[in-house]
């Protein structure tokens, strides 16, 4: 039984000047995904935290812990911002670098969705540098948006359509791709992007091929990753 | 599809709201099924033409189809354009409407190497989504696609405009933003679910995509979107055939 962890925020503390809006669906994104996995029989449901108790210190390791470890897939909901290549989850009243700890950890998770605007600019060739800096045995696959994330009743149906591409063996990568664009409007389609972790580049194509089973499957890695993207937009 | 400010949206839904309403579209569906309702007709098309193993979605007739491959996903590209012709027919065996293939980011990078629109000719809109359409993605050893284009059996009536006021009450749904910071793109067309929704009608729709640009100094961005019924027959609930994407009262 595969182990899932999903925590989201749907509201935000004011950091200074900056106000980050409610993200009133967020919830529903994770919990679709959660539920249906539970439902056909893949995984257990762990509620990892949500709102003011999603503390980026809970993750990132700065408390001791990291609460992504123990997990095979973990899917967060929250804002999410880009600067300078690196990828900032916008939590309740804290922010998470996961490029920098949290997913680094012996028993850390498989797979990390970041349902959250712009996990990456692929239009900037230096966007691997920090996802290919440092090592993580266990992380094999990063699935976001190389975009703005639409958030919306109907849109976050896309987690739902994700655990059951997953439950239909296909892979993870393609089932987040499918996912994201099967919910998008033709009006302002999001970017759904996907990053594989490997040896090579050919161990990371490979990882972006593997169905769930055959993903966890796969050998820890010894250093630190060449990272390959896959997205999709229509 | 107009890009306008927060303070342009107002004028913009009067001029839209002119002449005869469009008609709202009944929908076949496998709980209502009539003489017209022969989705299978999608699938045999998928079949011969492509020799794809095909799945009916059940309730919604949207159809789902997986052709096995040896080419690696990055040369599918290069052969998107021998897909349009099977999915365009395929399309049409659904209903009858005009479609368009979707110029695709380019790029070995890219997942989706086929996709279709459509349009109602009679209604003179497009169908603005997330279904209404055709899409092929490239996964392992196979293309897997979908054709979620459901069946028009009847209209069932052109209701009334419903009036700018109306509208933006309902986007009181996108609690306190600030309007001087966000774009609204909005477009009138006809909404379409996706694929696993059992949709009943298919009703004219003002879809707004409401986003911030992540700022230069702090801040994030973000994107929310919702449809909102541009007519109402002031007899059927609002929320009728737009399934989830209804954030109403």
């Amino acid at each position: 039984m595969v182990a899932f962890g999903g925590s989201w925020c749907t509201h935000f503390r004011r950091r200074g000047l900056t106000t980050y809006g409610r993200l009133a669906w967020s919830y529903r994104a994770v919990g679709l995904c959660g539920s249906t996995l539970e439902q056909e029989g893949v995984s257990d449901l762990r509620q990892l935290a949500c709102d003011e108790a999603f503390d980026a210190a809970n993750f990132d390791g700065s408390r001791g812990g990291q609460a992504a470890d123990g997990l095979d897939l973990l899917y967060i909901a929250a804002h999410g911002e880009l600067r300078r290549q690196v990828f900032t989850a916008v939590l309740h009243a804290s922010e998470w670098e996961p490029s920098a700890g949290g997913l680094d950890g012996a028993s850390g998770p498989r797979v990390a969705v970041f349902d959250a605007c712009n996990l990456v600019d692929l239009s900037d060739a230096g966007w691997p540098t920090p996802w290919e800096a440092a090592t993580r045995p266990r992380l094999r696959l990063v699935c976001g948006f190389a975009s703005n994330a639409t958030v919306g009743k109907g849109p976050t149906e896309r987690g739902r359509e994700f655990a059951a591409l997953i439950a239909a063996n296909h892979s993870v990568a393609g089932a987040w791709l499918r996912a994201v664009v099967a919910h998008s409007s033709w009006l302002q389609p999001d970017t759904a992007v996907v990053l594989g972790f490997g040896a090579d580049a050919a161990d990371a194509n490979a990882v972006l091929d593997a169905s769930l089973v055959d993903l966890l499957a796969f050998p820890a890695l010894t250093g630190p990753a060449t990272v390959v993207a896959r997205s999709a937009r229509r | 599809m107009a890009d306008l400010s927060a303070y342009e949206v107002r004028d913009w839904l009067a001029d839209r709201a002119g002449g005869e309403p469009p008609p709202i579209f009944e929908l076949w569906t496998s709980e209502a099924p009539s003489a017209r309702s022969r989705p299978e007709e999608v699938a045999d098309v998928l079949r011969t033409s492509l020799g794809a193993q095909t799945w009916l979605v059940p309730g919604s007739g949207a159809v789902q189809f997986r052709l096995e491959v040896s080419s690696p996903i990055g040369e599918w590209a290069a052969h998107s354009a021998d897909l349009l012709v099977p999915l365009m027919d395929a399309c049409q065996a659904a209903d009858e409407r005009s479609f368009d293939p979707v110029d695709l980011e380019p790029g070995a990078s890219g997942a989706l190497v086929a996709a279709v629109r459509s349009r109602l000719p009679d209604a003179d809109l497009p169908v603005i989504g997330p279904g209404g359409g055709a899409t092929v993605f490239a996964d392992r050893n196979a293309l897997d696609g979908e054709v979620v284009v459901r069946r028009r059996t009847a209209t069932v009536g052109h209701g009334r405009w419903r009036r700018p006021s109306e509208i933006l009450r309902d986007l009181a749904a996108l609690g306190p933003i600030d309007l001087d910071d966000v774009r609204f793109v909005v477009e009138l067309g006809y909404f379409e679910a996706a694929a696993r929704a059992t949709q009943q009608v298919m009703r004219p729709v003002y879809l707004f995509v409401i986003e911030r640009v992540q700022p230069e100094q702090a801040g994030a961005g973000w994107r929310r979107a919702l449809a909102v019924p541009a007519t109402t027959d002031d007899e059927r609930p609002l929320s009728l055939g737009l399934e989830t994407w209804w954030e109403g009262e």
